[in-house]
């Protein structure tokens, strides 16, 4: 038989789903995959992104859309692989981590349809964070468990598996305490991180609930190689470190903006820190690797001007390589059939494409305000929204500004909603 | 420890080196590829290569194999670092390529043994320090697994399941939630 790290090595070879059954084979298999975590790296998954769901903050939308590349009519499913994924109509995508869907009352896998009910209500938050708004994040992550876990906490707070490596977790800032539940049993316990900056930026929680940016929306959360960032109050992000078990919080880049908001994601390199100021200039930063010292944000892009000083063009309404699904019109008379959303079987992204669409019937220039949606989980590029109507997609690499497509329902009364938006990965 | 006046032997002895497998078999083989062994060549960097390199771990029938191996990869990167100097670079690019396919084309036939040798390769692999054979070795048993169930990797290598009824049915359960 093999010593274990030559298996870890063979195992190390194989994808998620060989990994998978390997872990049936014998004890000595099992505990290999399950001791070599890094075998299951989450960046070593095999993902496309299979589109973004986007919430409409209005009375009439009921379920998110899907916002997704459109199906090339040239290319049908392959017969070999499943193409009847049917996703439910969701109510509400709260969030997104590693290919798996956090909804209103449980996490659906949609690659596979899988779906798990939440843990039952999670405890009142700890004494002391009544401050800090409630919001429920997902953190999945598929080195640990193939299970999921997600939380419900305060803003300022993580998820973090349980010693089962499958867990569901909640922490407050203040006292530092967690609250890890467990994806199987639906139980729920307290945990607790040491605080690890040094005192050096002694009394952020107190300032952090001086935040007044109170229309905010939602912050995101970021899993990424063993600790989970959280984006705080006053732009400040608590880096929670599961090796470690401690804590601490980072400070936000030194640029002005009070009324600003930073988009905390994971992409391609690791954790990406983005703004668009009011002048639609865009910067992207990102966090220097902890071992290096101390960790702070490192600008990496600067578009120095208005994004749409590009030459972008406006194409007509129904046009670009995206497509929204409109799944709340539905039933409605007017409503055209939009594609099966299980039919979007498309290629991965392709960056490559020469795809920056220049319209010349269409002629005019592009205006109103931009808004970040999402960062691309596998590659440098930044999913964003002028004035609620198009999607578009900036590509870090090569500073070009993608139009996608029509991202304003027919529903939609501009102005009287709010996007928001989770990415859904997909396991190959 | 050799003494200064034995430098002229050491020299001539330091570029072949003797393998002695765990059956007590001799080979000679170049420094060049013996070192193709990270192991062998921390030892010849200490210098306690004098009378031979005792192996108890590889068997003749595997260093035989081993050193075929280790011959063709260090041949194919003294042609690599040769021929930077004396060719163009569109004929050097020409000759890389040949070599490369060549060498993948030897490694290739290389792996057509029994499962056995395979397993008795790696640990050699593993043991000598070889890269690259440890890479190869590793991966065709990674190929041999891909796509197979449990019962079918256990037939194709005798392993037996130990695991009781109970750990597969959790080991299912958790594996179900991701990746069926």
């Amino acid at each position: 038989m093999l010593p274990a790290d030559v298996l870890a090595d063979v195992l190390s070879r194989l994808p998620p789903r060989g990994l998978a059954a390997s872990r049936s084979v014998c004890t000595a298999w099992r505990d290999v995959v399950i001791d070599a975590r890094r075998l299951l790296r989450a960046d070593r998954l095999p993902l496309t992104l299979a589109g973004l769901f986007i919430n409409y903050d209005a009375p009439e939308f009921n379920f998110a859309e899907l916002f997704s590349r459109r199906r090339r009519p040239s290319s049908p499913a392959p017969a070999d692989k499943p193409t009847a994924i049917s996703y439910p109509a969701l109510m509400d995508v709260r969030d997104h981590c590693n290919g798996l869907l956090l909804c209103y009352d449980g996490v659906l896998n949609p690659a596979t349809g899988a779906w798990a009910p939440l843990p039952d209500c999670p405890p009142p938050p700890h004494p002391g964070t009544e401050d800090f708004r409630q919001q429920m994040y997902l953190a999945f992550d598929p080195a640990v468990s193939p299970h999921r876990y997600e939380g419900q906490f305060p803003e300022t707070a993580c998820c973090r598996r349980s010693s089962a490596g499958i867990g569901v977790a909640a922490v407050a800032v203040h006292p530092e305490c967690l609250l890890v539940g467990d994806g199987l049993t639906g139980r729920w316990e307290e945990r607790s991180f040491d605080r690890d900056d040094g005192g050096e930026i002694a009394g952020t929680v107190a300032e952090m609930r001086l935040d007044e940016r109170f229309w905010m929306r939602r912050r995101n959360t970021v899993y990424w190689r063993g600790a989970l960032y959280v984006h705080c109050e006053k732009d400040f992000v608590m880096r929670i470190s599961f090796a470690t078990n401690k804590y601490h919080m980072i400070k936000p880049p030194s640029v002005v903006c009070k009324y600003l908001e930073f988009n905390l994601g994971k992409s391609e390199k690791g954790v990406y820190y983005a703004l668009v100021d009011d002048d639609n200039r865009f910067r992207v930063w990102m966090l220097a690797e902890p071992s290096y010292g101390q960790i702070e944000w490192t600008l990496t892009h600067d578009s120095g001007c208005d994004l749409f000083l590009t030459s972008l063009k406006c194409i007509p309404k129904d046009h670009g390589p995206w497509i929204l699904h409109e799944v709340n019109s539905e039933g409605d008379e007017n409503h055209a059939a939009a594609p099966m959303i299980t039919e979007h079987k498309y290629d991965e992204w392709n960056s490559d494409d020469a795809s920056v669409l220049h319209n010349e019937d269409g002629g005019c220039p592009y205006s109103g305000y931009v808004e970040m949606l999402a960062f691309h989980p596998y590659k440098e590029i930044i999913f964003l929204h002028r004035s609620l109507s198009r999607g578009l997609a900036y590509h870090l690499n090569s500073s070009r500004l993608e139009d996608l497509g029509n991202l304003c329902p027919n529903k939609m009364r501009i102005d009287d909603t709010r996007m928001d938006c989770a990415l859904t990965p997909r396991l190959l | 420890m050799a003494s200064a006046g034995s430098g002229d032997e050491k020299a001539a002895a330091a570029a072949m080196i003797t393998l002695i497998s765990s059956d007590n078999e001799k080979f000679e083989v170049t420094e060049a590829t013996a070192t193709l062994s990270q192991t062998i060549r921390h030892m010849i960097e200490d210098g306690c290569t004098d009378g031979g390199v005792p192996l108890p771990n590889v068997t003749s029938k595997i260093l035989a194999r081993v050193i075929e191996y280790c011959k063709k990869h260090a041949t194919a990167a003294a042609g690599e670092e040769g021929s930077s100097s004396s060719f163009s670079d569109a004929a050097f690019l020409e000759v890389d390529r040949a070599f490369l396919e060549e060498l993948e084309e030897f490694d290739d036939a290389f792996l057509e043994v029994d499962r056995a040798t395979l397993f008795d390769l790696i640990l050699a692999a593993n043991y000598l320090d070889i890269k690259g054979l440890l890479n190869l070795t590793c991966q065709k048993v990674a190929d041999s697994v891909k796509g197979k169930t449990p019962e079918q990797i256990r037939e194709m290598y005798n392993i037996v399941n130990d695991l009781t009824p109970e750990e597969e049915a959790e080991i299912r359960r958790e594996t179900q939630w991701a990746f069926e």
